[in-house]
């Protein structure tokens, strides 16, 4: 499949969509940075110049916010991992990580990535919603 | 099977600063005298988390409540962060959509690892963050001090199972995943030794 790259100076945003994927102190836990089985391209994220933060996060059925990364530090980590949007993606602010394995393939690959990750993410947002909370 | 080639001490227990994540810290303050029981008692009486017919998480409703406690010592013997997380994996067992809840499977077999540990741990037993992963999978998180200690615990025996720990240039994944292995690791977590 196709795929572009994204800028090294682009943000991507992670949504929060599980309590404990952040901390009581609102830090990013490693638990977010976990593949799961539907992330078949990669670690799905959204491109920061490119979305509606307030409806994106609310678009989920709960979510605790989002955490933010720079494409080119993830890319610095020099671990193989990268930043890029599926060609055939019908969404052009939905981009993924690739380069991190399942947790059940590779748990110390998976475990690691999720830490380096983490070191590298901020707190972009810690607002619980719900879905359609507003209508 | 590990991975790297360092691994923490097994050593005592020795007071020192809680976890950065863990809430209220690994310390319990209180004095109760109770005079119930004699000795550590399971936090789950007359539960067969492997074979109980229906949730289990309604099972092990308020089971949770009190932390286990001695007579003779006239204090608990275990932490209230062990409650607290016992109590955080509860709720999750009765989170409504399928994918949202760890697996009988996951949630037996994490009590019970989680169980062993405290009865080592007794009021050193740090609060975990805990949040449903992949295939219905159970994940606990301890952090402090740079070190940090996780237990995945898959959703079925087709899944793995896995302790992974890592602090200042070292890191490991064991898949001996036991009571005991945990306690030593959260020791070394809490407290470097």
């Amino acid at each position: 499949m196709p795929i572009i790259p994204i800028p090294c100076q682009e943000i991507v945003l992670r949504a929060i969509l599980r309590r404990g994927w952040v901390d009581e102190n609102a830090r990013i836990t490693a638990h977010a940075f976990i593949r799961w089985p539907k992330d078949n391209d990669g670690l799905s994220v959204n491109l920061r110049s490119k979305t509606d933060v307030e409806s994106w996060l609310s678009s989920f059925k709960k979510s605790y916010g989002a955490a933010s990364l720079h494409c080119g530090r993830i890319r610095d980590l020099g671990l193989g991992l990268d930043v890029v949007q599926m060609e055939a993606d019908e969404q052009p602010e939905h981009a993924v990580i690739t380069g991190l394995p399942y947790q059940d393939d590779d748990p110390y690959g998976a475990e690691r990535l999720a830490s380096e990750l983490v070191k590298i993410a901020r707190v972009f947002d810690t607002t619980k919603r719900t879905k359609n909370q507003y209508q | 099977m590990s991975t790297a080639t360092m691994g923490p001490a097994v050593s005592g227990i020795p007071r020192g600063k809680g976890p950065r994540t863990g809430g209220s810290g690994p310390l319990l303050a209180e004095k109760t005298v109770l005079a119930a029981h004699t000795e550590l008692e399971p936090p789950f009486p007359g539960v067969d988390v492997l074979s109980s017919q229906g949730s289990l998480a309604d099972s092990l409703q308020g089971t949770w409540e009190q932390p286990c406690r001695s007579a003779a010592a006239s204090e608990p013997l275990t932490s209230r962060d062990y409650a607290a997380t016992v109590q955080l994996i509860t709720e999750l067992g009765r989170e409504d959509e399928e994918e949202d809840r760890p697996s009988e499977f996951a949630l037996g077999r994490t009590l019970s690892v989680l169980e062993q540990a405290a009865r080592e741990l007794r009021l050193s037993f740090p609060l975990a963050i805990v949040a449903v992963g992949p295939h219905r999978s159970l994940r606990l998180l301890w952090s402090s001090e740079g070190r940090e200690v996780r237990l995945v615990v898959g959703g079925s025996t087709a899944n793995k199972t896995y302790l992974y720990w890592e602090g200042p240039g070292q890191r490991c994944v064991d898949y001996s995943v036991d009571g005991a292995r945990l306690a030593s690791l959260l020791r070394w977590t809490l407290h470097g030794i």
